[in-house]
């Protein structure tokens, strides 16, 4: 089944949903996404993970991406992960700074 | 051992992984097992679509063996790209700030994690990945 990656801008939120894997394959188009909204005002970036059964290092990238270049103090949330994606976060170390939460 | 070829191709991807997965079943993995499996070998397999073969492309061989009794897996990639050892890349600092924090790295370090034994060499023209886990 093909995965999904949608990405809707509220004010200065930007939340992603994903459906499926966010793998070396899916992974590029979200990061293209992420490159319209550069110098955009964007405080806030939202991962809904609740579909997501799956991540490699090319969706942990867009992660650093959104922290590092889509605004100087961005907000990175990660709402409901399954356990797949939370091991490889913590495993990268990358937990320490998202905002893991059951709700937004 | 079980031996197929694939074009390395980043749309093969998929196939590549499904048939490496296939191969496993009789060892009945758990769900967060073969999610291992699946990103070490989509890691090691990304490597070669984007380094070996940077952006001609080639044809990769996956091979795999498991040992049902000691439930053991040995996993090798052979391509025939330039000479790449993944092992040489530095270990991300996980400390650092995430502002510094560079963005390559990753896979490499994640499957040296999940794997017991990765090694890696030069023969006759090909690169190849030796990776092998017991559960």
């Amino acid at each position: 089944m093909e995965s999904i990656v949608t990405v809707v801008k509220e004010e200065d939120i930007l939340k992603v949903n994903i459906k499926g894997k966010l793998d070396a394959v899916k992974a590029p188009e979200l990061m293209d996404e992420f490159k319209k909204y550069m110098n955009q005002g964007i405080g806030k970036i939202v991962f809904y993970g609740e579909n997501m059964e799956y991540m490699s290092s090319a969706g942990l990238r867009t992660l650093i991406f959104a922290k590092q270049k889509l605004g100087s103090n961005v907000e990175v949330y990660l709402i409901k992960p399954q356990e797949a994606v939370l091991e490889v976060i913590n495993m990268s170390g990358l937990d320490s700074f998202l905002k893991i939460a059951d709700t937004f | 051992m079980e031996t197929r070829r694939f074009l390395a191709k980043i749309e093969h991807l998929e196939e590549m992984l499904d048939y490496i997965l296939m191969g496993l079943e009789s060892l009945e993995l758990t769900a967060k097992q073969k999610h291992q499996i699946r990103l070490v070998c989509e890691e090691a397999l990304v490597n070669v679509i984007h380094y070996a073969y940077l952006a001609e492309g080639g044809l990769v061989t996956i091979s795999y063996k498991i040992f049902i009794e000691s439930q053991e897996v040995e996993i090798i990639l052979e391509d025939e790209g330039v000479a790449f050892n993944p092992l040489e890349s530095e270990d991300p600092d996980l400390e650092i700030d995430i502002h510094e924090r560079k963005i390559g790295g990753l896979g490499i370090y994640m499957i040296k994690n999940i794997m017991d034994k990765v090694c890696y060499e030069r023969v006759e023209g090909k690169n190849r990945l030796y990776l092998k886990k017991k559960f």
